[in-house]
């Protein structure tokens, strides 16, 4: 654990799991002894800063890219010795789009990609088409960054995969097609049994979905739990203390955020909040208002360093 | 919510066949440009001998029209084109969509060389069907009776299919492991003339003379894309060429530009 957050998931099955996973280009270290746990059947939201490792991460489990040191799993495949035992249980989104196939009409792209994959559902593909609003005679060259998202979207869905994984799927998508690719989503989630991977900038609109979350930021995950567990016990507690408080030193590094002044406390807590409330009382600091965060505002809290201000 | 049974991944032979279908999908503009050029020189050959037939006196004898292996190297150069044109749109930083696909990625780039190879193939069989099939034609027109070179071999009408197999693996190989095929393939070319300048200008003319039998000697590639038989530098043909030594010379060039090609689809690449 690098912080007051858990970083390790109690005993539940893993669909997708890292064990002292390092990678480095050049002089920079991109993943320092990673240990993603990601559970079977859950929605699990990877967020970090821009070069925090997510796409590296996702890269590794599927034997795109090799790691210094460490190991990765999914479903219990060797990413390195099993790739393309994952490859065919994974529906793979890319951040970056490279076809490779930018001369073929979308149509025989699809009739193409669906060889890969003997569990490939023609007609769902089909609905998956058209609910994004794709035409299968248009050319890959042709396609707008939006609708090239689309089109892996559905490639990717549409072979029905145990799992998963997306990487900033709503890039590049309008809110209008934001919406439908949640909608989507969830009706797919809802009808097959998957684990999914998702890293995204825009938290906000997967907090419907998920139901953990993994916080990266210099290649080390800062939290990693069920999201349930950080909305509960994240908490902004603002108190009023006497003259002289000698409470300063509570909680120590469970304080992810500390504003003291000479009659005023604004900290944000880790921990349970009637446990934390009553030892901020005992201490003689008197609560006036305990708030909860929204997914974002957690999120920009761990990836921002803790704020200490006197 | 729970997961789905595990997937499994597609047959290999599904692919290869997907994989020839797409690479001929591929490079099918660039082939009917190059079918057509034939088509056209084919028909201005065959014109020709009817304009000698219309001549009366002119008539020639075609009595040693032949097919001579060296000819090759027409689908040499097709074999060169072909893996530069296959894999034109995926050098290695630009793989992921080929890579992200669910099998070993070595053997996924195999298929897709085995592809460009078939289409290779296919050129090959036109070629040499073509070139059979001109002295048949010149013989129903002109009447007068066409026929091979008395000394040549039935098995060197097998020349262009393996001189041509083995270019198309070199430049593969070039191809799959390089951003700038064509860059490579110069790069190799220039060292060998760079390399046997050399030793010319040191005063070694005989390790010069070793080392250009590396191309033209008797086990030197050339022989093995030609045919010939080459001594001191010469290459014969006709009775002067030998089986045993033919096959030799081939299966040691196709095992050099296998492994090699092999080597590069097995070496492990990350996209951008």
């Amino acid at each position: 654990m690098t912080g007051p957050l858990p970083t390790l998931l109690s005993q539940v099955p893993l669909a997708i799991s890292t064990d002292g996973l390092t990678k480095t280009y050049g002089d920079a270290t991109v993943l320092r002894d990673l240990a993603l746990q990601v559970p079977l059947g859950s929605v699990y939201l990877l967020v970090g800063p821009n070069g925090a490792g997510k796409s590296t991460t996702m890269k590794i489990l599927l034997d795109l890219v090799r790691p210094d040191s460490g190991t990765a799993e999914v479903l219990g495949y060797s990413s390195r010795d099993q790739g393309s035992l994952v490859r065919a249980n994974v529906g793979y989104v890319p951040e970056q789009l490279d076809w490779g196939y930018t001369w073929l009409k979308v149509g025989r792209l699809l009739e193409h990609h669906s060889r890969y994959f003997p569990s490939w559902d023609d007609a769902y593909a089909k609905h998956l088409f058209k609910s994004f609003d794709l035409r299968l005679n248009q050319t890959v060259a042709t396609l707008s960054k939006g609708q090239g998202r689309r089109v892996h979207l559905a490639m990717s869905l549409a072979h029905r995969p145990p799992v998963l994984i997306l990487d900033e799927p709503t890039d590049g998508l309008d809110p209008v097609m934001r919406d439908e690719m949640f909608r989507v989503l969830t009706d797919h989630l809802s009808d097959t049994p998957t684990t999914v991977l998702f890293s995204t900038h825009h938290v906000g609109e997967v907090e419907r979905l998920a139901d953990h979350i993994g916080v990266l930021a210099d290649g080390q995950l800062r939290a990693q739990l069920p999201l349930h567990d950080l909305r509960n016990q994240m908490r902004r507690y603002r108190a009023s203390i006497p003259p002289g408080w000698q409470g300063g030193h509570l909680f120590r590094e469970r304080v992810m955020r500390r504003i003291t002044t000479h009659n005023e406390i604004d900290w944000t807590v880790w921990g349970e909040e009637e446990s934390v409330a009553r030892e901020l009382a005992g201490a003689g600091a008197s609560v006036r208002d305990i708030s909860l965060f929204t997914l974002e505002e957690t999120t920009l809290l761990l990836l921002t360093r803790p704020e200490i201000v006197r | 919510m729970s997961t789905s049974a595990p997937h499994r991944p597609p047959a290999l032979v599904t692919i290869a066949l997907e994989q020839v279908s797409v690479v001929g999908l591929y490079i099918r503009s660039t082939g009917l440009l190059l079918v057509t050029i034939y088509l056209i020189v084919l028909a201005a050959t065959i014109s020709q001998f009817s304009r000698f037939q219309s001549v009366g006196s002119g008539r020639p004898s075609m009595t040693n029209f032949t097919f001579v292996p060296e000819s090759s190297i027409i689908v040499m150069i097709l074999a060169l084109i072909v893996p530069l044109k296959v894999w034109q749109d995926e050098e290695p930083a630009k793989r992921s969509y080929h890579w992200v696909m669910p099998l070993p990625r070595h053997a996924h780039t195999l298929l897709k060389v085995f592809a460009g190879w078939t289409w290779t193939m296919l050129a090959t069989l036109l070629f040499v069907l073509g070139t059979a099939l001109l002295p048949i034609i010149a013989e129903r027109m002109t009447g007068l009776p066409q026929r091979y070179h008395i000394n040549f071999s039935a098995w060197e009408w097998l020349v262009p299919f393996t001189a041509a197999t083995i270019t198309y693996l070199f430049s593969s190989t070039a191809a799959v492991g390089g951003r700038r095929p064509f860059i490579w393939l110069f790069i190799a070319v220039g060292i060998y003339y760079f390399v046997l300048l050399l030793l010319l200008k040191l005063g070694l003319p005989g390790v010069a003379q070793d080392f250009r039998s590396v191309w033209a000697g008797r086990y030197g590639a050339s022989a093995a894309m030609s045919g010939a038989d080459i001594t001191n530098g010469q290459m014969q043909f006709g009775p002067y060429t030998e089986l045993r030594r033919w096959l030799g010379v081939t299966v040691l060039w196709g095992a050099l530009s296998s492994g090699l090609l092999y080597f590069v689809a097995v070496r492990h690449r990350a996209p951008r």
